[in-house]
């Protein structure tokens, strides 16, 4: 409808350059941190081990380095479920000391402070945009930042992404309940925050994952009720079992949950036996008294940023699943892209301890460095054998569907059930107008292995959570009712903002006069001299 | 693939929502078709539109379109067996500025002397239409016409109907040649073998330029990247489809506002692979934009953002021909704007292809009328690969 607007390109400054003009516009004004003239910024992602070792390292080497967390969280991003499966039962606030202590209790964090690393806290990274295929006109790469309710762009050189690993989730009934919870959200709440709000947990999974928990919650003074495996024996470190037991914490192997109980917040969980093949042994159900049910089954890499910025991902069984390709341990697809940490895999070895998060995050940045020409030559990077425990997904979820059935919310967000997915049943809200759609068979042998597709159709992930509650559910159910191997089901895309943030936050502060002016309304101006 | 079919009575190249809708009208009418993709049904622009029933009184040629698809929405449904979302809420172009306040006033009478219902309504009366307009809404342009519909769910619905009655979909098989013999289409190569056959529907949207090519005909499209985004769900606000403060938005069945606009970026696209769709940080413009408008909504969470590629002609007008050269071949694009438009494309190029003419008017939009055209026209109006529509 815009008929009028100019169309001409104005000004000796824009009309010489050969970047397109709205992008011009766009990156100047949006640039807060003018690239270094001597020192190459390196920005990394993630305080955990692997980032903190990756921002020492390179306040070490003479690298510009900034390290973003987006710990201390808020509140109200505790309860998108981000980056961990919190639950629903969080504190109504954190308490005014929360800053402190959150930056206490990371003793690296506190050494990237005193080596001169630009820290900031409380600051989400939720996109990051370059220079590729159809998109060729982005002068670099930039960070999307969020903290206080305020975005920004911030350039980067280098990137070290160390964005961890989220909670694997598999449902069962009851678990919507206040008081279930992941694993690392457990440790978060439990640990950083003081505010789990449980003094009674039983811990799903034997791993070192959920031994881990186990002993970390024990150091807390929080009482573990049991440890549940569906196994035949424990899976983790036989140390921390020894631990545990010798401390009276009851180990039940062969057992799976049936239900967590309690009308408002969890107050049982009933147990159900399970024999070799995992299928539940008649008339052995017990129930436990508990106020917290965590999820330890295991952990899945946060593949969304290098997702976004273009990074080959590939499929690992031995790694957690998928994660970014990645050359001499810590190179992705992107050459000025490294990874560390749990996001490069996680397994049983990175759920013990963090030596290898630390030496890969040093890694990277050696290899940055000598990409810069700052160290004559990286050290051999390491490449280790992570072991990831692929059983335990695969058997907990049979365990689960032998007991619980297919009528189990798999999707909190958009309320879909595990039958729903496999028989790609339209949403509730339709009500009953809709024909069969033939379930997943009815659709192209490839099309059914589409998470996006079926994503579309039963909108499964399509919720505040963004999948993280369902995605690697959802892929374990569409690979048993297609017969395709896991690797075979392509995941859904991730999309930025990879945290849901307030359009008020996302709001453009540093918007140009000329984004303002040109903005074009759907394809309009159509340009006057074009022949008709 | 091992069940495509050695030969059919049409093949249908494309299989977004225009394609699909031609393919299941031509099963419908007794042919048996087949619909190729490069990849899957509705995975590209119909899948990822904004869902509009396009209304464009500045363009009459298209109005008897836009009339029948309005009618056929009605009973969609019914028709497909599948739901659609449709719902016939109207339009509502909203100013917030007085430059674009005096706009829709000049639009206005030109529109309904196209024969497009619309008229101006107040700050008030816009603001009782869509509670959550802001106080500085100055004013808009209304028709009760015209709707929004799912684009996932629509060409999903079309995609099952057409192969309920007896329709083959051919994903991931792109069509690689067309075969001419006595000026006449013979035969379309894929990557999976051939299918003998005498027509040929295009609808390869932004391929068509390469699928034009393969018969000598000359389809000028230039693809080009936009973006889009929703908000988490939110009660029902309002039932328009609405265009205001550079957007294009409407809140979807569930409750999500979907919003888009702004600079996109024109594009090449290769015949088979699929092409990249990067967002840019063009989506915090966009936030601003839905914020501004609907101040209240400020502090909503916005939950994803996506990018599609849409091919747009070189008059941003529908192309819907049968142009004799080779016999049997008919094609159509949209120009980025036709899902809503699809049923009756779809009607149209059936009729074109069983009975050589349409009984919808589709006249003026032949590729004829480019006739003159430079080769270079792209490059000549900066819309070439990299360049943006600002």
């Amino acid at each position: 409808m815009r008929s009028t607007a100019a169309t001409e390109v104005t000004g000796g400054a824009i009309a010489d350059c050969s970047l397109p003009a709205a992008f011009f516009w766009y990156v100047r004004a949006a640039r807060r941190v003018e690239p270094p003239v001597t020192a190459p910024a390196v920005v990394v992602i993630g305080a955990g081990a692997a980032g903190c070792a990756a921002a020492l390292e390179a306040a070490r080497l003479g690298l510009a380095v900034t390290l973003i967390d987006e710990h201390p969280q808020s509140v109200a991003a505790l309860g998108l479920d981000a980056p961990y499966f919190y639950g629903a039962r969080l504190p109504a606030s954190l308490s005014a000391t929360m800053v402190e202590r959150v930056l206490a209790a990371n003793e690296p964090l506190v050494a990237c402070f005193e080596a001169g690393v630009e820290v900031r806290t409380g600051t989400c990274v939720w996109g990051v945009f370059g220079p590729r295929e159809n998109c060729i006109s982005l002068d670099g790469f930039q960070l999307a930042l969020a903290e206080g309710g305020r975005s920004e762009m911030l350039h980067a050189d280098h990137l070290v992404f160390a964005t961890g690993a989220r909670d694997l989730v598999l449902s069962f009934p009851g678990w919507e309940l206040p008081g279930v919870l992941g694993a690392n959200g457990a440790a978060a709440l439990a640990g950083r925050y003081q505010a789990l709000g449980g003094e009674r947990v039983m811990v799903l999974g034997s791993g070192n994952l959920g031994l881990g928990l186990a002993r970390l919650l024990r150091s807390e003074g929080i009482e573990v009720v049991a440890v549940v495996e569906p196994g035949p024996r424990p899976r983790g470190d036989a140390n921390l079992v020894a631990d545990l037991t010798g401390a009276g914490v009851p180990i039940f192997v062969q057992h799976t949950i049936e239900r967590a109980l309690g009308e408002t917040e969890v107050r049982a969980a009933r147990l159900v036996a399970v024999d070799g093949k995992l299928q539940p042994v008649p008339n052995c159900v017990r129930e436990i008294l508990c106020d917290t049910i965590v999820m330890a089954y295991g952990t899945v890499p946060n593949v969304e940023l290098p997702a976004l910025a273009g990074c080959t991902l590939s499929y690992s069984a031995t790694r957690g699943g998928w994660v970014p390709a990645v050359e001499g341990g810590t190179c992705t697809s992107l050459p000025f892209i490294h990874v560390a940490g749990d996001l490069v895999g996680t397994g049983e070895v990175t759920h013990r301890d963090t030596a290898v998060a630390v030496r890969q995050g040093q890694d990277a940045v050696r290899a940055i460095a000598t990409a810069c020409g700052l160290v004559a030559s990286a050290v051999p990077a390491l490449n280790p054998e992570l072991a990831a425990d692929t059983g335990a997904a695969a058997d907990w979820l049979r365990s689960l569907l032998a007991v619980g059935g297919l009528d189990v919310t798999l999707c909190q967000c958009e309320e879909v059930t595990r039958r729903e997915l496999v028989g790609v049943q339209p949403p509730r809200y339709l009500g009953s107008g809709s024909a069969a759609t033939g379930g997943i068979d009815g659709l192209g042998s490839r099309a059914r292995t589409s998470q996006d597709l079926l994503k579309r159709l039963t909108r499964v992930g399509m919720g505040h959570c963004q999948g993280k509650r369902c995605r690697d559910h959802g892929a374990l159910l569409i690979a048993g009712a297609t017969g395709c191997p896991l690797e075979e089901v392509r995941p859904g895309s991730y999309r930025a903002p990879v945290r849901p943030l307030p359009l008020a936050t996302l709001w453009p502060h540093d918007e140009s006069e000329e984004m303002r002016k040109r903005w074009p309304i759907w394809l309009h101006p159509l340009d006057e001299r074009a022949p008709r | 693939m091992s069940d495509l079919p050695r030969s059919a009575d049409v093949v249908v190249i494309g299989a977004g929502v225009l394609g699909l809708a031609a393919g299941y009208f031509l099963r419908k009418d007794g042919a048996s078709v087949v619909v190729l993709d490069k990849g899957m049904a509705g995975w590209e622009a119909s899948g990822r539109a904004t869902g509009f029933l396009s209304l464009r009184g500045e363009q009459p040629l298209e109005v008897p379109l836009a009339a029948a698809a309005e009618r056929l929405w009605a009973t969609l449904d019914d028709e497909l067996g599948t739901l659609t979302e449709w719902r016939p809420g109207g339009r509502l172009w909203v100013a917030i500025e007085p430059e674009s306040w005096a706009e829709l006033a000049q639009t206005c009478p030109l529109w309904r002397q196209a024969g497009v219902a619309v008229e101006l309504v107040d700050a008030a009366a816009a603001r009782k239409i869509a509670p959550c307009l802001g106080e500085n809404t100055i004013g808009g342009m209304h028709t009760a016409r015209g709707g929004h519909a799912n684009p996932q769910r629509t060409t999903q619905a079309f995609a099952w109907a057409f192969q309920r009655i007896g329709g083959i979909l051919a994903e991931f098989t792109p069509a690689t040649d067309i075969a001419i013999a006595g000026g006449r289409i013979a035969a379309v190569q894929t990557v999976s073998g051939a299918i003998a056959t005498s027509a040929v529907v295009a609808c390869a949207g932004p391929q068509l330029g390469h699928i034009g090519r393969m018969v000598g005909v000359e389809i000028p499209v230039a693809p080009v990247r936009l973006e889009a985004m929703v908000t988490v769900p939110l009660p029902p606000l309002f039932e328009v489809a609405m265009v205001g403060n550079g957007l294009s938005l409407r809140q979807t069945r569930r409750g999500n506002i979907h919003f888009n606009g702004g600079p996109h970026e024109w594009i090449d696209v290769s015949l088979c692979a699929e092409p990249a769709k990067p967002n840019t940080p063009i989506i915090r413009n966009m936030t601003r934009r839905l914020a501004e408008l609907f101040p209240s909504l400020a502090g909503v969470n916005a939950l994803r953002s996506w990018a599609g590629v849409i091919e747009v002609t070189p008059d941003a007008t529908v192309i819907l021909d049968r142009p004799g050269a080779p016999e049997g071949f008919v094609v159509c694009s949209a120009s980025g704007h036709g899902f809503g438009l699809a049923p009756a494309i779809g009607q149209a190029l059936a009729d074109l292809v069983v009975r050589g003419r349409s009984s919808i008017a589709i006249d003026g939009l032949g590729l004829d009328r480019f006739v003159g055209l430079p080769r270079d026209w792209r490059a000549a109006r900066s819309w070439h690969a990299g360049s943006y529509n600002t």
